[in-house]
């Protein structure tokens, strides 16, 4: 009995070291990934005990070890945090409308400037679609406070088309804060994101349309049931990835900097999340086992996304990452 | 003069409904996404002071070269031009050619270990341990202070690998296979036949990368102090943290002379000059995704 | 012979060693007599690395006519290298690259730590020093480290013994007005907050189109009309029996809340403000759309000399300080100057220090030389050269003089230099905020720091959420009711974040140190 299990289970060895060996080329590819990213993302993860411990600069690297163990001290003092509860709210309520409103932009547009079939000008329009990705936050911030003021061009529009008797206070104003965040989201990067949707539909094959094209299918009907379906293996990736970086801000992961730049005492109620808190409360004095805890906590919630969303897409679509 | 081909066989009533459609969405995304990018360009040609009154929306109204003149007067932005080049270049296609090769081998759906691959690059995507230990490693690789830590630590990204990985699977299997018959190894395959269909793909990966290489001064802030390693985004970033007075806090206090008086223009001048030569760069990729040399022209 | 030979030999010896020595007595005699700073060798300078934690800097390089000076002076020249983000001290610390030194305001807690830093008093001792700190630099000091040593001193520190003796004024926050619109307005006495209020009233009815105050978050706030309020600008205060009172809790700061939200609902201030900064508040001064600006006596009339251009007639003075106006600041100084562990001149280092400390340092390197760069005028306050002032107008000063290796720098002579070029309609004002200025240091002193755990925690929230974003809530209630409410959860979240705590805790390190600084509080 147990001579015949060990013989089989030799026997399963031999073969899957057999199918190991048979892939040798291709293992090896990939385990020089896997040596990379071991060297480069597994070992400085030593780091990670610093949420459970009490850590102080001061002691440097060997303080990491040497420090004593709190438990989840900081992990706590972040869920008791008076502002817990509303930190939490503002980054789930701004990660989601981002993700909802700006991830299908780049798709629509991507298939609106494939349709274009004058080369010179479909090269300009994507050209000109992406260069706000160009420029930074900083600049975009600056120049919208100049703009969206009382006195800008955007008030001045507002007031002239009578949407409203007097200037709105768009830039202090909670009840405006979202939807400025989405709309500079959207502008700034869906040019960006049509490049990879772009590459994926110029993959699509053409005889495909043709004979579409002969069973009499229209434009959208084309649109709709052969780019669509061809590119929906891109858009699955693109959209696990977004959910992965949820919290973060979606693809781009500008929900910092947005919150960061356009955030003020005026909208700070709906404009304060996690990583602007952590920011003042923790790494601006140094905390970093705090900023590690949460950071941790944060990366929990991604993996656990980006599985579940995996497993979601596999069950939907059949299409998934892994 | 959009769609062109589709005149000779007469054009349908949604043909034109959707042509409507279109131009006006594109209209108004050429308009949206060009105007603030000319308003950044004309308000660095205008006189700092002057800019900050406000009203300046369709040309320059007190024109200078000063803006441009006192940052490019610098020598440094020469040098990091060139670091950047060197770094944009190099670290580009080393991201291009190892995520290929790895997302290769992921693609083969009978890999073993495929899952456990999977989970053990997106576990690393997701779990930092922060820039100290991360700090220690460079140092003991002997990074620090070198070009080479610019282009080595996160040449592989996870991100591009799932999209390649996607790509590659897509590519028919009958065509590895027939060569397979032919006595080819799979280096040979990856070679010949995956990498010549894959152009479009490397040319997005490319675009993305170079992109990002160019744009990041966070390696030169924390892992390097050689003032000839400095690059463009790193110049482009200490002339708006000189300018902007957000980040001075309470700081400000003793900075009288920190306040310029030219914030916006010399930030919008800093800006142009360092975004302008990646903006060269993007239409030479753009032939592979907008002429579209497809998988489905190759097979057949 | 051989003692021919010998002498001879001598001879020749003490001739040529003679020959050798005279050029160096005469570089002697052509040295400036001032060689008592000589630390190395002007030729060939000892070279310090410093890492400077502010990344606004104007400037990232030691050359100029003033660092040459120093050198020339001290032997020493530095070689800075400047922050571009606010994380990248604490990985220096962590990893152990610190430079030689560093000029920091922020982690002055945790640099006060022997396993980092060397303390100076130590190095003092050590190399026989002739250095006598005062003590009030070493008392201000000692308030960040854990144990009895000093690590660095404050720079730009002053008392208000210092400010007794000098015409210029403390940069604190006032409120820039333009007179020329006040005259037009008959000049109406202005004596408290109320008759502000009024002021402020009719320019909104003569002129509706212009913004009456305007005020920008980043540093001075609406500090002002907490003063105007009674109300202090610290986050603590003491009762007259000894206990500490959290200031944001106090009836004061209501009655100044209750103030500011007069002037919202009444449209004499703008919510946008909560979103700008000092350049977005000068600009509207400077583009003719408000009236009055919060901002501090570092900004002179020439701060908002743009807009001279279109309207010639603006005169902008600085306001007289109300009839009860009572300004009590808590400083302690600016920045510090390290002396890491990794530094291998700690000696010529602390000597360094010494010189940028002394009077003579401080004002080379704030002002430059003595009879080239500026003259001392007959009220006391330096004259500067034709040829720095332009340079100060065309934006070149920071390139051709450096006036930034200020790490000893002095808070007087930093503001006599900018009182020297105000006007005369600037003396008066001027005059009288500095008389009703008062420092109180026992507050920063007392604050807590990295050493008191969970307290600099609490500490660190409250001052986050009372500081600006909690008030701008209260301050922008549409209506009284809304007041009340909002005020009532400004109180409720203060308490949730420990506050009464941390008063607990305060007060008797508060008492302490109003102990130390000789202060009473009955």
């Amino acid at each position: 009995m147990e001579l015949e299990q060990r013989k089989q289970r030799a026997g399963r060895m031999s073969l899957g070291l057999r199918t190991f060996q048979k892939q040798g080329m291709l293992q090896l590819f990939v385990l020089a990934g896997v040596i990379y990213i071991f060297i480069f993302h597994y070992i400085p993860m030593f780091g990670l005990i610093i949420g459970f411990k009490d850590y102080k600069i001061t002691t440097g690297i060997g303080g990491m070890f040497t420090s004593n163990w709190v438990g989840l001290k900081y992990f706590k003092e972040f869920f008791g945090d008076y502002k817990f509860g509303e930190l939490m709210r503002n980054t789930l309520v701004l990660s989601i409308l981002k993700l909802i409103c700006s991830f299908p932009i780049p798709i629509l547009l991507a298939i609106f400037i494939n349709e274009v079939r004058n080369r010179p000008l479909k090269k300009f329009i994507q050209t000109v679609s992406y260069l706000p990705y160009f420029i930074s936050w900083v600049i975009v911030s600056g120049m919208l406070k100049i703009m969206a003021d009382s006195s800008g061009i955007i008030n001045q529009a507002i007031v002239a088309l009578g949407i409203s008797p007097k200037p709105l206070e768009l830039l202090t104003s909670p009840k405006y804060f979202y939807p400025i965040a989405i709309l500079t989201a959207i502008w700034k990067d869906t040019g960006w994101w049509t490049i990879i949707f772009l590459a994926a539909i110029t993959g699509i094959d053409p005889t495909l349309y043709e004979a579409a094209e002969i069973d009499g299918a229209g434009r959208v009907r084309k649109m709709l049931d052969i780019t669509l379906p061809s590119i929906a293996p891109t858009i699955t990736v693109v959209l696990i990835m977004a959910l992965g970086n949820l919290l973060g801000g979606g693809l781009s992961g500008s929900n910092f900097e947005q919150c960061y730049l356009l955030g003020n005492a005026g909208n700070i109620e709906v404009s304060d999340i996690i990583q602007t808190y952590v920011m003042r409360i923790g790494l601006s004095n140094a905390r970093y086992s705090y900023a590690t805890a949460v950071g941790m906590f944060q990366s929990v919630i991604s993996v656990i996304l980006v599985y579940t969303s995996n497993l979601i897409s596999k069950k939907v679509s059949g299409n998934g990452l892994f | 003069m959009v769609k062109a081909r589709t005149w000779r066989r007469g054009k349908t009533t949604e043909d034109v409904m959707v042509d409507i459609v279109i131009v006006a969405v594109l209209a108004f995304v050429v308009v949206s996404c060009l105007y603030p990018f000319y308003l950044s360009v004309i308000l660095s040609f205008n006189e700092g002071l002057d800019a900050q009154r406000g009203g300046i929306y369709l040309w320059v109204r007190k024109f200078t070269l000063s803006n441009y003149a006192s940052l490019l007067k610098d020598s440094a932005w020469l040098m990091a031009f060139g670091v950047t080049v060197a770094r944009t270049a190099i670290g580009t296609a080393l991201t291009v050619a190892f995520t290929m090769l790895v997302s290769y081998g992921l693609s083969h759906r009978e890999l073993m270990f495929r899952k456990a691959y999977f989970g053990f690059f997106i576990f690393a995507m997701y779990f930092s341990g922060g820039v100290i230990p991360y700090y220690i490693l460079l140092r003991s690789l002997h990074l620090l202070n070198t070009f080479w830590v610019y282009v080595i630590p996160g040449c592989l990204s996870l991100f591009y690998i799932l999209v390649a990985t996607s790509f590659f699977e897509g590519i028919p299997a009958e065509l590895g296979e027939s060569a397979k018959l032919d006595g080819a190894g799979e280096g040979t395959i990856f070679l010949r036949i995956i990498l010549p269909l894959s152009k479009p793909l490397m040319a997005t990966i490319a675009i993305f990368t170079s992109v990002a290489h160019w744009n990041s001064w966070y390696e030169t802030a924390f892992f390097t102090s050689n003032k000839a390693l400095r690059t463009v985004a790193y110049q482009m970033i200490t002339v708006i943290n000189k300018t902007n007075t957000a980040n001075m806090g309470n700081d400000a206090a003793m900075a009288a002379g920190a306040v310029s008086t030219t914030s916006l223009s010399i930030q919008l001048a800093a800006m142009v000059i360092a975004v302008l030569p990646i903006l060269c760069v993007y239409p030479f990729f753009q032939q592979y995704f907008v002429t579209g040399l497809t998988v489905g022209a190759v097979k057949s | 012979m051989k003692k021919n030979l010998q002498s001879c030999f001598a001879f020749l010896l003490t001739l040529s060693l003679l020959i050798s020595s005279m050029p160096l007595a005469w570089a002697e005699e052509a040295a400036p007599a001032d060689d008592k700073w000589m630390i190395g060798d002007p030729d060939n300078p000892v070279t310090l690395t410093v890492f400077i934690n502010f990344s606004w800097y104007s400037t990232e390089s030691f050359t100029g006519i003033i660092p040459e000076e120093i050198t020339r002076r001290t032997g020493i020249k530095l070689e800075p290298i400047r922050a571009v983000d606010n994380n990248q001290l604490g990985v220096m610390i962590a990893s152990g690259e610190l430079p030689d030194l560093v000029f920091t305001s922020k982690l002055l807690d945790t640099l006060s730590d022997p396993s980092v830093s060397y303390a100076y008093n130590e190095l003092i001792d050590e190399y026989g020093v002739d250095w006598d700190v005062d003590n009030s630099h070493i008392v201000n000091a000692k308030a960040f480290s854990s144990d009895d040593n000093y690590y660095f001193l404050h720079s730009h520190a002053a008392t208000d013994e210092d400010w007794a003796n000098t015409t210029a004024v403390p940069m604190v926050a006032t409120m820039v007005y333009r007179h020329d619109m006040y005259e037009e307005l008959g000049s109406p006495e202005v004596k408290n907050a109320d008759d502000l209020e009024n002021l402020l009233m009719m320019v909104k009815e003569k002129w509706p189109e212009i913004t009456p105050l305007v005020f920008s978050v980043d540093s001075w706030y609406l500090n002002p009309l907490k003063t105007w309020n009674n109300c202090s600008l610290q986050y603590f205060d003491v009762d007259e029996n000894g206990q500490c009172q959290i200031v944001a809790k106090s009836e004061a700061f209501y009655n100044y809340l209750k103030y500011a939200n007069r002037l919202y609902q009444k449209g004499l201030i703008k919510a946008e403000c909560f979103s700008w900064d000092t350049a977005a508040a000068r600009t509207a001064i400077c583009s003719n759309t408000a009236f009055a600006n919060i901002g501090s006596t570092q900004y002179g009339p020439g701060y908002y000399s743009a807009i001279l251009e279109e309207h010639p007639e603006a005169d902008l003075r600085e306001m007289m300080p109300l009839s009860d106006y009572k300004l009590n600041e808590s400083d302690l100084g600016w920045a510090g100057t390290f002396i890491t562990k990794n530094n291998q001149y700690p000696e010529e280092s602390i000597r360094f220090m010494q010189f940028l400390f002394s009077e003579e340092g401080q004002k080379l390197s704030q002002w430059g030389r003595e009879g080239i760069e500026y003259t001392i005028g007959e009220n006391g306050l330096p004259v500067f050269s034709e040829e720095w002032t332009k340079s100060v107008d065309e934006n070149t000063n920071a390139e051709i003089y450096n006036p930034w290796f200020y790490f000893g720098g002095s808070k007087i002579l930093e503001a006599e230099a900018r009182c020297a070029v105000e006007p005369d309609t600037y003396i008066a004002s001027n005059n009288a905020i500095r008389e009703s200025y008062h420092n109180e240091p026992w507050y920063a002193y007392a604050a807590p720091k990295e050493s008191d755990g969970d307290y600099k925690v609490i500490y660190d929230k409250m001052v986050d959420f009372a500081k600006t974003n909690g008030q701008a809530k209260v301050i922008v209630s549409a209506t009284d009711e809304e007041f009340e409410k909002n005020y009532a959860s400004f109180i409720s979240q203060l308490d949730s974040i420990g506050v009464d705590e941390l008063a607990e805790f305060m007060t008797p390190r508060l008492q302490e140190a109003m102990e130390l600084f000789g202060a009473s509080y009955n």
